[in-house]
Formats: C-alpha cells, sequence, structure tokens
C-alpha cells in the first residue's frame, strides 16, 4: 500500500524534532543504499526545492497580478492561490522576500496586465502549465524518493486545478 | 526499484481495465457521447499500461500479480452520475498507486509513473472530479 504522505523533507535546520525524525527515516532508506567510504552520499536535493518553490512563488505572483488587473477573476483563481500556497507550506519555504523591493539591475520588465478576462486566464494558464512541467521535470531529477512523489503529485494537483479552471466570464453562458 | 510497488500498480491497472470495461457497457454512446469517449479512452490506456507493466515484471523475472474475477463497483452504475463517480474512483486508485511507484523508483520507470499520475488527474476531472492540492496522496 502507499506509504504515507507528508513529510516532505528538506533542510533539516528548520524543521522540527518529529518532522525531522520522520524525514531522516525516509530520505535515505527506499531503494537507495546506505551511504559508505566507496559510495558518496546521495546528493542533496536542496537546489531542486529551492527551484521548487521559486517556480511556485513566480506562478503565484502571476496570479497577484492578474487578479489585481481583472479583479472578476478573483473567485476563478481563489482555488489556484490556495494550492500554492499549500504546497509551499509543505516545502517548508522561507518567508518571501518583500515584492515592493526596486528590482535589481538588469531585471526585465513585468510583462503588460491582461486588459481582457480571457487574456487574463490564458496568461494564468500558461503560468500554471510551466510551473507542471518544472514539477514534473524535478520530481524526476530528485534523490528522494519521497520528495519525488509529493513534487509529481503538485504537478498533478496543478494540471487539476488548469482543468478545473472555469472560462472567462465573457465566455459563460 | 520496488517490485511490490509494481504488483501495487498492474493490480490497479488490472481492476482499472476491469471496472472500465464494465462502464463502457453502461454508458449510451448515442446520448453520452462524451463520456462514452471517455471511457474508452481510459479503458485502452489502462489496457496498455497494464500490459506495459506486465513487461517489466517479467524482465525482473518475476509473476505479474493476475487479475481478480471480479470487482466491487463503487456506485451505482445504472445512472450517468454513478459511472462518472465510479470512474472518478478507479482514476483515484490508480493515482495513489502511481504516486507511490513515483517515491519507490527512478529512472525510466519514475519518468514513467509521473506521466501516469499526471494523466491520471486529467482524467478523473474529465469524469466530473474536484481538483485536489495533492492528488494520488491520501489526505
Amino acid at each position: 500500500m502507499p506509504s504515507s504522505p507528508v513529510p516532505v523533507l528538506r533542510r533539516t535546520t528548520l524543521v522540527g524534532a518529529p518532522l525531522l525524525a520522520a524525514l531522516t527515516a525516509c530520505k535515505w532508506t527506499e531503494g537507495s543504499p546506505s551511504p559508505t567510504a566507496e559510495q558518496p552520499p546521495e546528493p542533496d536535493d536542496d537546489a531542486q526545492v529551492d527551484e521548487a518553490i521559486a517556480a511556485l512563488r513566480a506562478a503565484d505572483a502571476v496570479l497577484v497580478d492578474v487578479e489585481a488587473a481583472l479583479p472578476v477573476l478573483a473567485d476563478a483563481l481563489a482555488p489556484l492561490a490556495a494550492m500554492h500556497a499549500a504546497d509551499l507550506a509543505l516545502l517548508e519555504a522561507p518567508p518571501a522576500v518583500d515584492a515592493s523591493a526596486p528590482p535589481s539591475a538588469g531585471a526585465s520588465e513585468p510583462p503588460a496586465p491582461p486588459q481582457t478576462a480571457r487574456d487574463g486566464r490564458k496568461l494564468v494558464v500558461l503560468s500554471e502549465d510551466e510551473l507542471q512541467k518544472t514539477l514534473v521535470r524535478l520530481a524526476g531529477s530528485v534523490g528522494s524518493g519521497p520528495l519525488a512523489r509529493v513534487l509529481a503529485s503538485m504537478a498533478a494537483g496543478v494540471a487539476q486545478h488548469i482543468a478545473a479552471l472555469p472560462p472567462p466570464p465573457e465566455e459563460q453562458a | 526499484m520496488s517490485i511490490e510497488a509494481l504488483q501495487t500498480t498492474l493490480a490497479a491497472e488490472h481492476a482499472a481495465v476491469w471496472i472500465h470495461g464494465v462502464l463502457g457497457g453502461q454508458v449510451s454512446r448515442s446520448s453520452q457521447e462524451a463520456l462514452a469517449a471517455a471511457i474508452t479512452g481510459a479503458y485502452t490506456v489502462h489496457r496498455g499500461r497494464r500490459d506495459q507493466v506486465i513487461r517489466w515484471i517479467r524482465d525482473l523475472d518475476q509473476d505479474p500479480v493476475a487479475a481478480e474475477v471480479a470487482y466491487e463497483l463503487t456506485h451505482d452504475v445504472a445512472t450517468p452520475a454513478g459511472i462518472q463517480a465510479t470512474a472518478q474512483s478507479v482514476e483515484q486508485g490508480c493515482a495513489r498507486a502511481y504516486a507511490d511507484l513515483v517515491g519507490r523508483s527512478s529512472d525510466h520507470l519514475r519518468t514513467w509513473a509521473i506521466s501516469a499520475l499526471v494523466d491520471a488527474a486529467k482524467r478523473e476531472m474529465a469524469f466530473g472530479g474536484t481538483a485536489r492540492v495533492l492528488p494520488g496522496i491520501p489526505d
């Protein structure tokens, strides 16, 4: 039978003792031999977790921008925002940096805000598609089986939420 | 790789093939064209996956688990709503097996399981399912 869903893992300095114990138990034991002198330990997955967090935050920033430009879409996008928040919490993402901070030198200009609900929805779908692809890629590349399982499930959740997005208001009967 | 996870996946595929076959016999191809097409598509996909998983298990010199004689239907399949609900249950069961396989495999097998998990999640939505945060992982 499938094993339990969480905990996911990662920075051992950030997690509490019970979670840490569970993590440690699952991180190295499934399908990977114990590290030995001849065999270096499995590479840490922190870089992939950081990339997943960055991808989730990027997708969430698109949601925020679209909602700001088109408040009529707020209700339709709320489940996506809730999913991003849940995923970030599961990955133990640190607090986001201040979004009002001035952009760094060389930062690209943000895209123009969408003018219609149809354009806003399209922008969100493209962004979520990109997030899903990133999560799929990361799920295939991490060393930890439990982390792979969670990242793949997150990708599946994104796919479901894209499918559940209602058509833009102007196309609804 | 975990042979146990592969066998669990195969058991889920056996159930999916059998149940989608039953559902295909219950749905009207004239009045429920979209639902009939979705069930036919699901049946074909799961049959292909079943055969693929059987090959992988045999490649490992193991005996694939056999299909049950019959499987319990989770809902009354006399109505379109019941057919949809049953199909959702099938895809959820497969998604759990795929997610478990993702966590217990690597390389091409993990890639296959990830793809199957995402597909099952989408298929569940096509049968009227509700979007969840972590499909394939029990709440």
